[in-house]
């Protein structure tokens, strides 16, 4: 694969956004599901990022009248409801890692004294990416563009936002949905990797 | 005079042969209609017709032709004199002009079979069928009938042969060219749950916003309705894909009624630019 992944150069800025909410609370769930769906929107807003010609009108705008759907799969947008194709964004499960010693210490040059201590959250965290087409191609060309699209940023990503890792674990098998004129869709699991440093500080009661 | 006696074989029924799936013609009220499908072998990127009727049990010098239509499924004949009493003696036959060769249909009497007690049979399967109280809540409208062969459109994957874009205002999302074939026919169902759809919400946190609308459905069964035809209601601004269907009622091998079901398509779907006023 070569050439550029972001024609329009929005992922920088999708990124930045995302750092500067995490920046004091840390990273959530939501907060992934709003950049990935930040970047699949700014890739969909090109239609020159699409390796498929016969895609070109699929391209996402504001309103009723965009090509493709992106949305996190729980919000309800009933002017939107059943348009397709659209691509759906689903946490799956978080899983905590403890890592270190004693409830994940990393750094204690005074021991016993907790307050000094510095501590690592890690968690390894999954999201799907689900790409629902009203044909059997058509959703398979929408699935590839999506999995090549994220597997190029896995790197940017990994360096340029708080990531430890970012994988795009593959491309489910293409499956039928009973609606419309019958549509099909195909999943693509993510993975990554965040790891949060903390201390515990003690506030003396007033 | 040709043989009119009934017939053992659905084939034979609906008019089959190499190059028609079915020919079929019917008296309704407001005149005799004709309904054929050609077979996929024969399925060109235009396909003109030459309608012929018979007054005379179709005795071979007794046949006019009454139109040609290009890219039709189906004929409706408004120019059948008023006040023939013996309407048995009615026959009709399509040729396929290809290539200067005519390629014929099978011919199609308007009151073949079934006949005597089959006939008045029939008649209480329908209209038992109709009167049922489920069946109050009947639509008038329209059939469309999908094309499967013909010529490909551009938007047709060259390794596959699969479609790529599914509103693609040339194929319409089938893959040939029109999409559809020209004209519709009056088709009335009569559908269990309401055709009107309300968008809800995916509590399996998997489809989004989603707008379900399955209809099963009752309906005749000639026309024949398949598997991706639409059905478009007179009086209610939206669209239906036929996505099942299945014969319920026949006699001797005559499709007398099919069960239905139908799916609404969503407001933006290609299917609303098709024209069928």
């Amino acid at each position: 694969m070569s050439g550029s992944i972001f024609a329009d150069n929005n992922v920088p800025q999708v990124i930045s956004t995302f750092c500067a909410r995490i920046t004091d609370k840390g990273i959530g769930p939501l907060d992934v599901t709003g950049l990935l769906r930040g970047l699949l929107i700014s890739f969909f807003s090109n239609p020159d990022n699409f390796k498929y010609e016969s895609l070109k009108e699929r391209v996402y705008r504001e309103g009723e009248d965009t090509g493709i759907t992106i949305e996190s799969v729980g919000k309800f947008t009933p002017e939107l409801a059943s348009k397709r194709p659209a691509i759906f964004i689903r946490r799956g499960d978080w899983q905590t890692y403890h890592l270190g010693i004693s409830s994940s210490k990393i750094f204690d040059e005074y021991q016993n004294y907790p307050a000094l201590a510095s501590y690592v959250h890690t968690c390894i965290g999954t999201h799907n990416i689900i790409v629902i087409g009203k044909t059997y191609a058509e959703t398979e060309m929408i699935a590839e563009e999506v999995y090549r699209f994220l597997l190029g940023l896995q790197p940017f990503l990994a360096n340029t936002a708080p990531f430890v890792s970012f994988r795009v674990r593959g491309l489910s098998e293409p499956k039928a949905l009973k609606e419309g004129r019958d549509s099909f869709f195909v999943t693509i699991p993510l993975a990554y990797t965040i790891s949060d440093k903390f201390t515990i500080t003690y506030r003396r009661s007033e | 005079m040709p043989n009119r006696t009934i017939l053992e074989t659905r084939e034979s029924y609906l008019g089959s042969n190499a190059y028609f799936e079915f020919f079929i013609a019917q008296d309704e009220l407001t005149g005799p209609h004709l309904y054929w499908q050609l077979t996929s072998e024969y399925t060109g990127s235009t396909n003109i017709f030459e309608i012929y009727r018979s007054l005379d049990y179709g005795n071979p010098d007794s046949w006019e032709l009454l139109d040609t239509v290009t890219d039709v499924w189906l004929y409706h004949d408004t120019t059948l004199p008023k006040g023939i009493k013996d309407k048995v003696r009615i026959a009709y036959r399509v040729k396929l002009v290809r290539d200067n060769t005519r390629l014929e249909s099978p011919i199609a009497y308007l009151f073949p079979r079934p006949v005597g007690k089959e006939r008045i049979l029939a008649k209480a399967i329908v209209r038992k069928a109709f009167t049922e109280p489920w069946s109050l809540p009947h639509t008038s409208g329209k059939l469309l009938k999908r094309k499967y062969k013909g010529e490909k459109c551009s938007c047709v994957d060259n390794l596959t042969g699969e479609v790529t874009n599914s509103d693609c205002s040339i194929c319409k999302g089938t893959g040939i060219v029109a999409g559809y074939w020209k004209a519709a026919a009056e088709y009335h169902i009569i559908h269990r749950n309401p055709l009107d759809s309300r968008p809800a919400f995916d509590v399996n946190l998997f489809l989004g916003s989603v707008a379900p609308s399955e209809v099963v459905a009752l309906g005749k069964a000639i026309p024949p309705p398949t598997t991706y035809d639409v059905w478009i209601p007179d009086n209610f601004n939206r669209r239906f894909y036929i996505v099942q269907t299945q014969t319920v009622a026949e006699l001797r091998g005559f499709p007398i009624l099919t069960a239905l079901v139908l799916r609404m398509a969503e407001a933006n779907d290609i299917i609303y630019s098709i024209d069928v006023s």
